[in-house]
This record gives structure tokens, sequence and C-alpha cells, in this order.
């Protein structure tokens, strides 16, 4: 049964982890639409992309907490 | 097929950029337009949360496993809202004096931009089209024009604006206007080769010097 847990920990950390890479390469991309075509995006979704970061690398270390306790 | 009567020219001896274009319209698809799939996202997500709950917490006893799936539904949740919303607000259409610009920038997935200068083509007809309970009760609909064939594309859609019957009157005023004959207006060409600057004049037109007005 650990066997099952700790492959959807794992699972988890992945998709977090690509979701974390998506919000870093989509607010870079917003940042050139900016300088390139003069698009500017809200402010408060420049703020909602960081924080996703934040979640992402917050929850990558929280999942890996529960992996090291089922571990250990 | 070019007249004896064309000229010629190299795009340096263009005149300059019409510095007196001015913007008449500034406009994004309705905001109505991005409700629906925002709404539909956070259901999914509650639903989703609902069902992580139900089988984690509450069939095997696991607070780990719900714990640690909650911040990757947030996550995705909050993605897909963001690319929603930056989708939309990087979608926009402009209309100056002088073009119609259509804008649409998805951030790392897509870019495309549709410039439609207005004294090359003329517009054959302007439909405005509203349909739908919803889109009757906010007025929103849109606007379709109909150009001749040097566009390529024969239509210019603007989807899903607010008050589309005055922005379609504003084109039809903005397109209404007296164009010069394009047969009769110079062909405008870059050179690259300074040596051979009137190579595709020559070669069309054998023996004759055109090229400087």
């Amino acid at each position: 049964m650990n066997f099952l847990y700790i492959t959807f920990y794992i699972a988890m950390i992945i998709i977090s982890a690509a979701l974390g890479i998506y919000n870093l390469l989509f607010a870079l991309y917003s940042k050139r639409a900016k300088n390139e075509l003069i698009i500017a995006i809200p402010q408060s979704l420049e703020k909602l992309l960081i924080i996703n970061m934040f979640i992402s690398f917050g929850s990558v270390i929280i999942i890996l907490f529960f992996i090291l306790r089922l571990i250990l | 097929m070019l007249n004896d009567y064309q000229i010629i020219k190299r795009i340096e001896d263009s005149p300059p950029f019409n510095t007196r274009e001015r913007i008449l319209l500034r406009k994004r698809q309705h905001w109505f337009i991005i409700i629906m799939p925002v709404f539909f996202s956070i259901v999914v997500a509650v639903f989703v949360t609902l069902i992580l709950y139900y089988l984690f917490v509450l069939k095997i006893s696991q607070v780990g496993l719900f714990m640690s799936s909650m911040p990757v539904v947030f996550l995705m949740t909050s993605s897909i809202i963001a690319k929603i919303i930056v989708d939309w607000h990087c979608h926009f259409y402009i209309l100056t004096t002088n073009r119609i610009l259509e804008v649409c920038y998805k951030p790392l997935f897509s870019n495309y931009i549709n410039n439609i200068i207005l004294n090359q083509v003329k517009s054959t007809e302007i439909d405005i089209e509203k349909t739908g309970i919803i889109n009757q009760l906010l007025d929103i609909g849109n606007v379709i024009i109909t150009f001749d064939r040097p566009t390529h594309q024969e239509e210019f859609r603007l989807m899903n604006i607010k008050d589309p019957k005055e922005i379609g009157f504003l084109m039809s005023d903005v397109l209404d206007i007296e164009k010069p004959d394009m047969m009769d207006a110079p062909i405008w060409y870059k050179s690259k080769n300074e040596e051979h600057r009137f190579r595709i004049t020559e070669e069309i037109f054998p023996g004759h010097s055109f090229g400087v007005a």
C-alpha cells in the first residue's frame, strides 16, 4: 500500500513542479509581450502568477515532507 | 498584370509614414465571454476537491494524500483561470484612420496579428449580427467586414464585442471613403543589391529607365 501512496506523492510532485515551471514561463512570456507588443497584462494577474510559483515551490516541499514521513 | 503606365519605385523613395494616423476605436471581446469558462473551472475544482476529500479522508483516512493533492488542484485551477483572462486581455481590435488591426497574443502558445491597410482594400459588405438571449440583453455581437481579394482573407471578424451596431456604423463611415485607383499607384519594392537596384523593372520592361519619379 505504501508503494501506491509514494507513487501518488511522486506524481503530485511532478505535476506541481511542472505547473510552477509553466507559471514561470507564462510570466516571462507575458513580460515579453509587454516589451515587444506593448500589451501589459493586469498587475493582479502578474501577482497571481508569482503566487502560483510560490505555492508550487511550497507544495513540492510539503509533499516531500509527507514522503519522508511515510518512508522513515 | 502590370500596365505600361505603372511606375515601380524603391521603398526608400516612398512617402514617409502617415503621422496623422489616429486611433478611432480599441475594443476587446465582452467580459461576459470569460465568465462561463472561469465559472466552469471553479465548479470542476470544487467537485474534484469533494471527490478527493471523500476518497482520501472519509474512505481511507489518509489526510496526507488529501493535503498534498490540494495545492495541485488549486495550482491547476488558478493557472487555467489566469490563462483564460490573459488570452482575453491580449486579444483586441484596433481601428485607426489607416488600418484595422486584430492582435491575438497568447503568451507561450500563439501570436497572431492581422493588419489590414484600408487604402489597399475595398470593403464590399459590413454585417452586424447579434444572436441569443444573453447577447441581446448584454448587447454583444459580431461585426463582419467582407473585403475584396487582395487581403487573401476575405472576411475580417470582430467577435463578441459590445455595441456591435455602433461599431458597425463607425466602420461603415471609415471604410466608405474615396480610395485611389490601386492600379495607378506605384508599386514599391525593397532593393537589396545596390548595383542591380532596378532589376525587377528591367526584367519587366527591358531597355526602359524606370525607378525615379
